[in-house]
C-alpha cells in the first residue's frame, strides 16, 4: 500500500481483470439470491491466479471498513462533514478570487479605457501572495502579512501568540483555554473570534471583526472588552478608538487594498508596506482624497491609476523612488 | 486527551527521519543523493512559502524525499526534477490541509457524543487513524458516491435500501459503489509518483 509494504501488493493486474472482480463483488451485493452468483464467481476466481489476487485485494480493501470499535456514525459524519467542508472551501476560493478582480475593475474601470491599466488587472492574483496563510495546531487560523513574524507557544493549558513584528489576521477557533496575544504596549485575551494586529514601531492597532476580545494596555490597570467593528489605536498607557471606515486594515488578506476618502499622504504611507522604494507626494497634493480598492500585484500601476484621478504624474526619481506630482 | 492525538502526529514524523538515516546509510541510492543536495534547500523554502512554519517545511521536504526511497529506476528518468518535486510536496501539502480538516470535525463530532459513548482514549486515535486511511482512500469521489459507498461498507445496508434512502435507481447504488471499489484499488495498489 505504500513503498514499505510487501512487494506482493505492487505485483501489476491488468485492470480488465480489477473491473471484473468489482463486477463479482457488486452483483453479488446487490443480488438478493445471490447462490448462483456466487458459484459463477468461484468458477472465476479459479480460472487464474491474477483473478484471485484481484478478489483478495478487494476483500482486504472491504475489511478497512470494519475496523470502526462501533464508532459507526462518529466516523461517517465525520468523513461526510469533511468532504463538504472541502468543496465549500474551495468554492469559497474561488468566489473571493474573482471577487476581488470584480472590485478592482469596478473601482479603476474607467481610465482603464484611456490608459494601459488594464494589463494589471489582468495580473494574476494569487502573485499577489503577499499574505501568508498558516492553521495553527489548535485548528486557529492566521494571516501573516508580508515583514511579518509570530511565536507561538501552545500547551495543553496555554495558547500564547506574540506579535513581534508587522501585521496578523486571527481567526480564533474555540479551545479549553482562551488565546494570549501579546502585541506592542499591550495584552489580548480572546476565546473565540476574529481580529487583526498591527506592529507598527511607535503604536499598535488593533480591530476586532468578529467576537470580543479582552485589552489590556501597558501601563494601565483596566481591562477594556472590545467589540466586534471597533478599532483602537494602543500607546503606553494610552488606547484610542479610532475610524475604520476609511482604511480596510485586513484587506491584503485578499490581496488587495481597499480605502474610502482617504488623504493623500496616509495612503502613500499605508501602501509604501507593499513598495520596495520611497513613495513620496508634493505636499498640495497631501489631502487629496482617494477611494477604491486596488490589487496589491503591481504597486507601479496602482500609482499611475491614483495620480490619473488627481490630475498629476508619477515621477520617478530612481526606479525606487517614486513622487507623484502636480502636471 | 485531545491533545495527545495531535501530538502523536510528531511521532509518526519522527519515524520517517529515522527511515531516512537508515536508508543514508546504504548508499545505494546514488540518484537520490544527488537529488538531495541538488534541491533539497530549495524545496524547503518553497513548501516554507505555502505551510505554517518552517519545522513543518523541513519535515515536508524529507517526507518528499522518502517518497523517492528505493525507487532509482523513477530519479533516473526525472526530466525536471524541481518542478518535478514540487508536484509531490504539494500533494503531500494538500493531504496536509485535509488531515487538518478532517482533525477538526473529528474532534468537534466527538465534542457533542454524551460522555457515556464517548470512545477511549486509545479508540480515539485508532478511528481517527481508520477515518485519515478511509479518507485517502475515497479521495476524489462524489459525495453521493462516497455516501453510498459508507452506507454499503460501515453500515451493511443493502443496495435496495440505499437506493431508497438515497433517492436513485438500484443501478445507480451498483455504479457508484463499483466506481468506489475501483477508486479504492487505485489509491491502494496503484504508485501514482
Amino acid at each position: 500500500m505504500n513503498q514499505f509494504s510487501h512487494s506482493l501488493d505492487s505485483y501489476p493486474i491488468e485492470e480488465s481483470i480489477v473491473h471484473q472482480a468489482i463486477n463479482w463483488h457488486v452483483q453479488i451485493e446487490s443480488s438478493e439470491n445471490p447462490l448462483s452468483t456466487i458459484n459463477a464467481c468461484n468458477q472465476w476466481r479459479a480460472q487464474d491466479p491474477d483473478h484471485e489476487l484481484a478478489w483478495q485485494r478487494l476483500n482486504h480493501i472491504n475489511a478497512t471498513f470494519t475496523g470502526t470499535h462501533g464508532a459507526i456514525n462518529l466516523v461517517k459524519n465525520t468523513l461526510l462533514k469533511t468532504d463538504s467542508d472541502y468543496q465549500d472551501m474551495s468554492r469559497r476560493r474561488a468566489i473571493k478570487r474573482l471577487a476581488g478582480s470584480a472590485l478592482t475593475l469596478g473601482a479603476i474601470g474607467i481610465i482603464a479605457k484611456h490608459q494601459g491599466a488594464i494589463d494589471f488587472m489582468q495580473a494574476d492574483y494569487a502573485a499577489a501572495g503577499n499574505a501568508h496563510f498558516h492553521t495553527l495546531a489548535d485548528n486557529s487560523e492566521l494571516w501573516l502579512n508580508r515583514d511579518s513574524t509570530v511565536e507561538v507557544e501552545f500547551s495543553p493549558l496555554k495558547r500564547h501568540i506574540s506579535l513581534t513584528r508587522g501585521e496578523m489576521a486571527l481567526s480564533v477557533f474555540q479551545a479549553r483555554s482562551p488565546l494570549h496575544i501579546e502585541i506592542p504596549f499591550g495584552k489580548l485575551m480572546t476565546a473565540k473570534g476574529q481580529l487583526f494586529v498591527r506592529h507598527s514601531g511607535d503604536h499598535a492597532i488593533v480591530q476586532m471583526s468578529q467576537g470580543k476580545a479582552s485589552l489590556l494596555a501597558q501601563g494601565t490597570n483596566n481591562r477594556l472588552t472590545i467589540e466586534a467593528g471597533r478599532t483602537y489605536k494602543l500607546d503606553y498607557g494610552k488606547v484610542e478608538s479610532i475610524d475604520n471606515n476609511i482604511f480596510d486594515y485586513t484587506s491584503w488578506i485578499e490581496g488587495v487594498f481597499s480605502v474610502r476618502n482617504m488623504p493623500l499622504k496616509p495612503f502613500l504611507q499605508e501602501l509604501s508596506h507593499y513598495y520596495p522604494g520611497y513613495l513620496k507626494c508634493d505636499s498640495k497634493l497631501d489631502n487629496a482624497l482617494i477611494s477604491g480598492v486596488y490589487q496589491l500585484t503591481d504597486i507601479d500601476s496602482i500609482l499611475k491609476t491614483i495620480a490619473l484621478t488627481v490630475g498629476a504624474k508619477v515621477r520617478y526619481l530612481t526606479r525606487f523612488w517614486a513622487t507623484i506630482s502636480p502636471n | 486527551m485531545i491533545i495527545n492525538i495531535i501530538y502523536n502526529f510528531d511521532l509518526f514524523f519522527d519515524v520517517l527521519k529515522g527511515l531516512q538515516l537508515l536508508a543514508s546509510k546504504f548508499d545505494a541510492n546514488a540518484g537520490l543523493n544527488k537529488l538531495y543536495q541538488e534541491h533539497h534547500q530549495w524545496l524547503v523554502r518553497w513548501i516554507a512559502r505555502r505551510s505554517p512554519n518552517w519545522d513543518c517545511a523541513q519535515d515536508l521536504a524529507q517526507d518528499t524525499f522518502i517518497r523517492l526511497l528505493n525507487r532509482p529506476q523513477v530519479i533516473e528518468t526525472i526530466q525536471s526534477p524541481r518542478s518535478w518535486l514540487a508536484k509531490i510536496a504539494n500533494n503531500l501539502l494538500v493531504d496536509q490541509a485535509r488531515r487538518q480538516l478532517l482533525e477538526k470535525n473529528y474532534l468537534a463530532m466527538l465534542a457533542t457524543l454524551p460522555e457515556a459513548e464517548q470512545p477511549s482514549c486509545e479508540e480515539q486515535w485508532l478511528v481517527f487513524s481508520l477515518l485519515v486511511q478511509i479518507d485517502k482512500l475515497l479521495d476524489g469521489l462524489r459525495s453521493i458516491e462516497k455516501q453510498a459507498f459508507l452506507m454499503a461498507r460501515l453500515e451493511g445496508i443493502s443496495y435496495r435500501n440505499i437506493a431508497t434512502e438515497l433517492e436513485v435507481s438500484l443501478s445507480s447504488v451498483e455504479k457508484y459503489i463499483a466506481k468506489a471499489m475501483l477508486q479504492c484499488y487505485k489509491a491502494s495498489y496503484l504508485q501514482e509518483y
